[in-house]
């Protein structure tokens, strides 16, 4: 991909890619359902495996859902930014369409095959450990969050490294993006201090704190691009969070 | 345990509500993690002097770095407010300069904190009571 055509994949906001994928004239409707689906798999993929599917299903069922209603029925035609966030809608439909792909499958197995009534077997149902404690709202939400948050570290870290501010990435990444991605330890300010010879631990918290204040910007921004206008990002903000910690276990 | 996504939006909000806060609060929990925000770290006493005063330098050096590297004038500014106040706490609690500037240009820093009403009361009462201590004797300054 060129320079040009990055910048203008990233500068098209997250509904106007979506009018542009439900826009089936649209000469750049291939790209935009190309970007649609690689940005929501993974929390259409968590919201099915909090379910109870195992891995395997679970990737049978997103990608039906991608044929089946993205592609087929055209879902993203059907979103209305003024009843609520794609996010929503996508939630919703996904929920339904798991619904029904499991009536599907019961009805199957009540068919008798040649005179027998299948047995009502476990196989494919994940183990306990197989799951994550996330119900499906949650499992999707905290994997849409999780994305948003990676664009907002690849900003910022293109940000700096572009400003030759890399000591201040350095810093970010190790006490606060590696922790919160890998959930390793912060590494500590004095082997900062060493390793970037600086005056003392206060300027690299100082430096943390300029990091952080650009992630947490760059998260807004991130988004900023998934909702109508400027005014909503704070109230979405606020629903992702309450998604995140009112069920949580 | 602390939850990555949820913080992450967390100071993401906080960056919305109070934009300017947001930096020097920050940096007091890096340097300071017992107290809420940056007017606790620098008025809440520690009970070993010796403590105190670690801790009142970390801060002074800390809001010292902000005030010149923040990207955002108003998070300059702020950090600038917040090291008049940090050295006013190391006059008020221990009666000596915790810096190696000049004293009138350090009493000239506070008096333009507690002209400052945008500031918080605390850190303002405490740029009061440093300059009454600084009129009525001459304090140790660093070497």
């Amino acid at each position: 991909m060129s320079e040009q055509d990055r910048r203008s994949e990233q500068s098209l906001t997250d509904w106007s890619m979506v009018l542009d994928a439900g826009s089936i004239d649209s000469p750049s409707r291939s790209a935009s359902l190309d970007r649609l689906v690689r940005r929501y798999w993974p929390s259409l993929f968590a919201c099915v495996r909090a379910g109870g599917c195992s891995a395997e299903e679970a990737n049978d069922i997103v990608q039906g859902f991608v044929a089946d209603v993205i592609l087929e029925r055209n879902l993203p035609a059907h979103a209305d930014r003024d009843r609520g966030r794609f996010r929503g809608l996508l939630f919703r439909s996904i929920g339904n369409y798991v619904r029904d792909h499991h009536r599907r499958n019961r009805s199957l197995k009540r068919r008798p095959e040649q005179g027998k009534v299948a047995s009502l077997d476990v196989e494919g149902c994940p183990t306990p450990s197989d799951q994550s404690a996330d119900d499906p709202e949650q499992a999707f939400t905290r994997h849409w969050v999780a994305t948003i948050l990676r664009r907002a570290i690849e900003t910022v870290r293109t940000s700096f490294i572009d400003r030759d501010r890399e000591v201040e990435w350095e810093i970010l990444e190790a006490r606060l993006v590696l922790p919160m991605i890998e959930g390793v330890p912060p590494v500590p300010y004095s082997n900062l201090v060493e390793r970037f010879e600086l005056r003392d631990v206060p300027q690299a918290a100082s430096f943390l704190v300029n990091g952080k204040r650009a992630l947490g910007q760059a998260i807004l921004a991130e988004i900023g691009e998934t909702v109508d206008s400027p005014d909503q990002v704070d109230a979405e903000a606020r629903d992702l969070l309450r998604l995140l910690t009112e069920n949580a276990r | 345990m602390t939850d990555p996504l949820t913080d992450s939006l967390r100071w993401a909000l906080a960056i919305g509500s109070e934009p300017e806060r947001s930096a020097v609060d920050w940096l007091a929990a890096e340097l300071i993690p017992d107290r809420p925000n940056a007017a606790a770290a620098i008025c809440t006493a520690d009970p070993d002097p010796g403590e105190d005063l670690r801790r009142l330098r970390l801060l002074k050096s800390g809001f010292k770095t902000l005030r010149l590297s923040a990207e955002h004038s108003a998070d300059r500014r702020l950090a600038a407010r917040h090291y008049a106040a940090t050295i006013a706490a190391g006059v008020v609690r221990h009666g000596c300069w915790i810096t190696r500037q000049r004293p009138d240009r350090l009493l000239s820093a506070l008096q333009d904190l507690v002209a400052d009403d945008g500031m918080d009361d605390v850190l303002r009462a405490i740029a009061k009571d440093a300059i009454t201590i600084a009129h009525d004797r001459v304090l140790d300054q660093d070497s």
